[in-house]
């Protein structure tokens, strides 16, 4: 079977035995990483669809052999600044062996929000996306659960101090954090048909049973969560219709018991992964997965969605815009280009997504919304800069501009363009001059700049 | 990091250019209305923000300060003061590295037989411009031992900028402070005592306008004793993050990265990446392209794609409105591919909409010459001089001339002896440079003695940058130096008035 019949969309039903054409391994490596390199390629193409999932879902966290990330001559130091945390950060995404565990990581950092405003050190920080990985690293913890995370969220220094809980002291509540676990974490305001998934008189108990918490600094270096009976509010509480004298862990166990709240993760994860909502009985099968045995492990349920046949949906045409870090290492990838630099982290702020900066504690909106036409304009210009940094194609003498076009796009590693897109750029390679090296170099990047900055590379 | 070791200076400039630790309280859009100039009679009510932005947003200002304000809060503060008539501004065009004065403004007669003994291969040498390597044509207007480098002089004067009425020399006019033709003041071995030849802690003085560490800047302590308490745009950084110079304590100032969004241009006037001496790519209108790619048939079900290429059909639409905006005014005539002519472009416009914009700073440059210093120095000089003329041009062109002056200023100067790369490392004693209509152009303050140097081999500073400040304050803006600038009572003034 050709490579070209491969990357078409099957016929039939899609079936786990499917083998990987370079369309769908590319689709998997967008949507579970952060866009193809080729030797990802390479790994997953003519693989089987279960295959290529079990690898993802089953491998750890390596990076691959790489020099250490210097910049001014010195290595990056994540503690020494913003930018260098992210630098750190953005490097481990693009040396990653599997790119998943990064991918999911990321995830896990907009579902539990951090900001570096109010007070959250770039230790604490730091330390946070540490303990994320361990929970997005699923070869390594193949039983990491939501339940821990949770636990482990809420007794942290960055949360503890990102949603006040170092204050929610007994008799001087504190309701921050349990509000925003209910809303944003773990439940959502209401169900699909409009219920209330809990009272304020919820908000209120559950913001008594996270109390005690406070931020040990004793070792400035490694911050650490501590419980301290004496601010505890050791009182019964009644929190969605349960009482008792809850705490921190006993009262996670209350909201992660509502029937809610397998749907409510199930609904956030797909939509990571997958543009098209899921159908309610889908939902379903994927929180009865979630669910088994009560432990609330995130692996099986990666690994389900990951083996959806929606996540091919719209393989001939990508249905989904990338998000901004998602795109930016995805050019940083296809560009070769060097990742250490000032520039790179503010055109994330400029196309709406650094790390660790969300606009609020709600995360960013993502979707549709990130395409402005400010943002549109910083995409362009992330990709310019990226293609003015990596090494210069070399020159083709006598080429001709078809020729041109051909070898800017496989120089990219082939990213998805539609045939109309196709004929365009060929027109506009033929309106270019070629004549000398300059001009033959200028077209490659004109051309290159418009095949990744351009409206088709913004979807996956 | 050592003082002199030869670092990575665009790297460099990057990192010097901003402050990270100052955290932006958010974006506003700046309409396009605002900026090619409300309609007579607007108000707040009129200006909705659904039909200030119906027009187009122009670009996006990042606004740091102490309180969160209300959009329609700012625009009724920022037309308000639009409706108020002229008020006085000053640039502060920050050369980033540490310019070297002596290959700038370059002594004559015995001074310059002395220079060049320290600077057998760094030198300016006396007549025309051979080659590539750079002389200096004779003395300046006025004067008799001090020239300046021929990159930064008109053709006119035996210098090497082609273009009319354009270079240092233009602006320096009679060089005679009574006559309006010179709009060029220039302070040689400008600095303080003792120099500190640390790029971070030198910057971070003249930035805080004070010889220690400041939590704010001198503008920004400006802005927080004489300023707006509402209007972001009264000080205005062209970057995509604050300069150090503009912190407050709590006065609202923004930072504007471009206006208007610079367009899909892959290489163009407006000097976007990759700037001087990148490829070109002739043949090619990018906009059309990237609107026919926009109008590529999709599937109906497909929304996101949808999204894309509607708003980057819209984006080309808007840039096409706001080209009003990114041309130069007639006349200005800005370097091609010059990032620094962009960013004086930007500040015109901001400064002709006239919204109460009292301080724009601006940083630019590599000047941190340890290596291979002549074709570096050559370049950037050459593009600050001719696009220091091209703005004046362009403030004239807006009708704000008469209101706005730039001053230019480094962190230090370099040594008076070349190092072994065909470089200077850093010295003391740099030079500022004060440009504007209403500026009393000429020689401004003692030239430095290359015969009577300090024990480290650099010049004397015979000029405290915060006498500069001072005049800025007390003759320009209005206000107190001594409030704005603590330790102030120490520094001399200058000998004399600095505008008409």
């Amino acid at each position: 079977m050709s490579r070209r019949r491969l990357s078409r969309p099957p016929a039939g039903p899609l079936r786990p035995s499917l083998r990987l054409g370079e369309a769908h391994a590319d689709r998997l490596l967008w949507r579970a990483g952060f866009g193809p390199s080729a030797d990802e390629r390479k790994r997953l193409v003519g693989r089987r669809w279960l295959d290529a999932v079990n690898w993802l879902t089953r491998t750890p966290a390596v990076k691959t052999p790489a020099p250490p990330p210097m910049r001014l001559g010195v290595p990056i130091d994540p503690l020494a600044s913003e930018t260098e945390l992210v630098l750190d950060w953005l490097d481990r995404m693009r040396h990653t062996t599997n790119p998943l565990v990064e991918r999911l990581t990321f995830f896990w950092s907009k579902h539990w929000t951090i900001s570096l405003d109010d007070g959250v050190t770039l230790t604490f920080a730091h330390q946070y996306g540490k303990l994320l990985h361990r929970f997005a690293d699923l070869a390594t913890y193949p039983d990491a659960s939501f339940r821990e995370l949770a636990y482990l969220v809420g007794e942290s220094p960055a949360m503890l101090k990102y949603l006040d809980g170092e204050s929610n002291i007994v008799g001087r509540p504190n309701e921050n954090y349990g509000r925003e676990f209910m809303e944003l974490f773990c439940l959502g305001v209401t169900d699909p048909q409009g219920v209330p998934n809990y009272s304020e008189r919820d908000v209120g108990e559950l913001a008594r049973a996270f109390s005690g918490w406070r931020i040990d600094l004793t070792d400035p270096a490694t911050p650490v969560g501590r419980f301290d009976p004496t601010r505890f509010d050791a009182g019964v509480k009644e929190i969605l219709g349960q009482s008792g004298a809850f705490d921190l862990r006993t009262a996670t166990d209350v909201v992660l018991a509502r029937p809610i709240h397998a749907d409510f993760i199930v609904r956030q994860l797909w939509s990571e992964f997958i543009f098209q909502p899921p159908a309610e009985e889908t939902v379903a099968k994927l929180a009865a997965t979630y669910t088994a045995g009560g432990r609330l492990l995130i692996r099986p349920l990666v690994r389900a969605i990951l083996l959806r046949p929606e996540i091919f949906e719209s393989i001939g045409e990508p249905n989904m815009i990338k998000p901004p870090v998602v795109y930016g290492l995805g050019v940083v990838k296809a560009t070769r280009a060097s990742l250490l630099d000032v520039w790179q982290t503010v055109g994330l702020r400029r196309m709406g997504q650094l790390p660790f900066n969300p606009p609020n504690v709600a995360g960013w909106e993502g979707g549709a919304s990130w395409l402005t036409t400010t943002s549109a304009q910083a995409r362009f210009d992330f990709a310019i800069r990226c293609l003015h940094v990596a090494p210069a194609p070399p020159d083709e003498a006598g080429e001709t501009a078809a020729a041109a076009f051909r070898r800017a796009h496989t120089g990219l590693g082939r990213p998805w363009l539609a045939e109309g897109s196709k004929a365009i750029l060929r027109a506009a390679a033929a309106q270019m001059a070629g004549g000398t090296p300059a001009q033959r170099l200028g077209r490659q990047y004109a051309l290159r700049a418009l095949i990744l900055g351009g409206p088709d590379g913004q979807v996956m | 990091m050592d003082d002199d070791a030869v670092r990575c200076t665009e790297c460099e400039e990057i990192e010097l250019a901003r402050v990270r630790d100052q955290r932006p309280l958010g974006t506003m859009p700046l309409p396009a209305e605002a900026l090619l100039g409300f309609p007579q009679g607007s108000d707040a009510r009129t200006l909705s923000r659904r039909r200030l932005l119906r027009n187009g947003v122009a670009a996006l200002a990042t606004v740091y300060g102490s309180t969160r304000l209300p959009w329609e809060s700012i625009w009724e503060a920022a037309i308000a003061e639009a409706a108020a008539g002229p008020q006085r501004a000053v640039v502060l065009l920050y050369l980033a590295g540490g310019n070297d004065g002596l290959g700038t403004m370059v002594p004559l007669g015995a001074q310059h037989s002395l220079l060049a003994t320290h600077r057998p291969d760094v030198h300016r040498p006396l007549g025309p411009t051979v080659g590539t390597r750079v002389g200096v044509a004779g003395p300046l207007a006025g004067l008799s031992d001090w020239g300046l480098a021929n990159c930064a002089v008109s053709a006119a004067n035996g210098g090497d900028i082609t273009v009319a009425n354009q270079g240092l020399d233009v602006l320096w006019g009679s060089g005679n402070p009574a006559n309006p033709d010179a709009r060029l003041a220039l302070f040689p071995a400008a600095d303080y005592q003792p120099p500190n030849l640390s790029h971070f802690s030198s910057s971070d003085f003249w930035f805080a306008g004070a010889l220690k560490p400041m939590s704010t800047g001198w503008a920004g302590r400006w802005l927080d004793l004489y300023g707006s308490q509402t209007n972001p745009l009264q000080g205005v950084s062209i970057d995509e993050a604050l300069s150090k110079a503009m912190r407050t304590a709590g006065a609202p100032v923004a930072s504007i990265a471009s206006i208007p969004s610079v367009g899909f241009f892959l290489a163009g006037p407006t000097g976007t990446y990759p700037g001087p001496g990148g490829p070109e790519y002739a043949g090619i209108d990018p906009a059309a392209t990237m609107r026919a790619l926009s109008g590529v048939p999709r599937r109906a079900s497909n929304t996101h794609l949808d999204r894309v290429r509607s708003t980057y059909g819209l984006a080309t639409d808007v840039i096409g409105q706001l080209a009003p905006l990114a041309a130069a005014a007639a006349g200005a005539n800005y370097p091609a591919n010059s990032p620094l002519a962009a960013k004086l472009q930007t500040a015109a416009v901001v400064l002709g909409a006239r919204l109460g914009t009292r301080i724009v700073t601006v940083h630019w440059g590599a000047f941190d010459t340890h290596a291979g210093q002549n074709v570096r120095h050559d370049r950037q000089l050459k593009e600050l001089a001719t696009c220091l003329s091209a703005f004046q041009a362009d403030l004239s062109a807006r009708g704000v001339e008469q209101d706005v002056v730039t001053l230019v200023y480094s962190e230090f100067g370099r040594r008076v002896r070349e190092n072994a790369s065909n470089g200077t490392d850093h010295g003391a004693g740099g030079l500022m440079g004060l440009v504007g209509s209403a500026v009393r152009g000429g020689l401004a303050s003692a030239p430095p003695n290359i015969a009577d140097l300090d024990a480290r081999g650099n010049v004397k500073v015979e000029t405290d940058f915060r006498s500069v400040y001072a005049a800025i304050i007390s003759d320009w803006l209005g206000g107190d130096p001594a409030a704005v600038m603590p330790d102030f009572a120490s520094v001399p003034a200058l000998g004399r008035s600095m505008f008409r």
